[in-house]
C-alpha cells in the first residue's frame, strides 16, 4: 500500500489517483481553513513557484474541521482569515481530515509517521498547544492530524518521509524538500 | 460610515458582522470574494489579503479587534 493506491476528489468533483503523481515529490497538507495559519497558504505557494519545475507537487486538502473552532482568545487562532486567492497549487474537495469520516489519505498518512509534538519555539507553538489542551484535549491523543497546515512529504517512489506539524512553516521545509528533488 | 471587506466563508467576518449588528452601527459589507473591484480597493488599503477589515473613521482594523471596534464606534457616535 502507499500513497498512490488513494483516489481523491478535486474541487470540482473529478477523481484523480495520486498514482498519477508517480515520479515527483509531493507535499501534501490539510490547507484547510482559511483561518489561523494562513500565512502558510503564501508560503506553501512560494514553494510551488521556486519547486515545481525539479518536480514538487503540492497537493491541498481544504478541510472545514478547523475552521468555525476558535480555541479561546490566543493569537494562535488569530481573529482573521486570509483569501487563498492566488493560490496555484491543486486544491482538492473539502472532507475531514480526522475522525471517523476521515479522509482515507490523511489516515493512511498519519498512520505512517506519528504526531511527536508541536515545536513550542514557533510563535504560536505554545498558544495552539494550550488551546488544544483547554477546548479539544481528545485532539492530542494519537497521531491524528491536530490542526489545518498539518504537512507530509512523500518520495519520488511514494515513500511518506517527513511530517510536519502546523508549527512548522513550509519555508522552513526547504533543505528537506531539495534533498527529496535530489 | 462603517465599510466591513469580508468573504462568503469566513467565521470571523460573520463574527464582525454580528457584533456592528449588536452595537447597532450601520455598515456597507464588500464580498471581496466575488467583488474584484473591492478586492482592489482592500489591497490598496491594506497591501494584503487578509479579512475581515473594517473602514471606520477612515481608520483600517484587521480582523475582529474588539477593542479596537469599540474605540472607533465610540468616536462614531460622539
Amino acid at each position: 500500500m502507499s500513497v498512490y493506491d488513494f483516489t481523491v476528489k478535486m474541487i470540482d468533483g473529478k477523481d484523480v489517483s495520486l498514482g498519477d503523481f508517480k515520479g515527483k515529490v509531493l507535499l501534501i497538507a490539510n490547507t484547510a481553513s482559511k483561518c489561523g495559519f494562513t500565512p502558510q497558504y503564501q508560503e506553501l505557494q512560494a514553494l510551488y513557484d521556486q519547486y515545481t519545475d525539479q518536480g514538487l507537487e503540492i497537493l491541498g486538502f481544504p478541510s472545514n474541521q478547523f475552521a468555525e473552532q476558535e480555541p479561546g482568545s490566543n493569537d494562535e487562532v488569530r481573529s482573521f482569515c486570509q483569501l487563498n486567492y492566488g493560490v496555484t497549487f491543486p486544491l482538492f474537495a473539502k472532507s475531514d481530515v480526522r475522525g471517523e469520516n476521515a479522509n482515507p489519505l490523511f489516515a493512511y498518512l498519519t498512520s505512517q509517521i506519528p504526531f511527536q509534538g508541536f515545536d513550542l519555539n514557533h510563535p504560536i507553538g505554545k498558544g495552539l498547544q494550550e488551546a488544544l489542551e483547554n477546548n479539544f484535549p481528545d485532539y492530542l491523543l494519537g497521531d491524528s492530524i491536530k490542526w489545518n497546515f498539518t504537512k507530509f512529504l512523500i518520495d519520488r517512489n511514494g515513500k511518506v518521509v517527513g511530517r510536519y506539524e502546523p508549527t512548522t512553516t513550509p519555508l522552513a521545509m526547504k533543505a528537506d524538500i531539495e534533498k527529496l528533488l535530489g | 460610515m462603517i465599510t466591513v471587506y469580508t468573504s462568503t466563508d469566513c467565521p470571523w467576518c460573520k463574527k464582525t458582522k454580528d457584533y456592528l449588528k449588536l452595537k447597532q452601527a450601520e455598515f456597507t459589507e464588500i464580498n471581496v470574494e466575488t467583488d474584484l473591484a473591492g478586492r482592489s480597493e482592500l489591497l490598496a488599503l491594506t497591501n494584503q489579503l487578509n479579512i475581515p477589515v473594517l473602514k471606520i473613521n477612515d481608520q483600517v482594523i484587521t480582523g475582529f479587534d474588539r477593542e479596537k471596534i469599540d474605540e472607533q464606534l465610540a468616536i462614531l457616535k460622539k
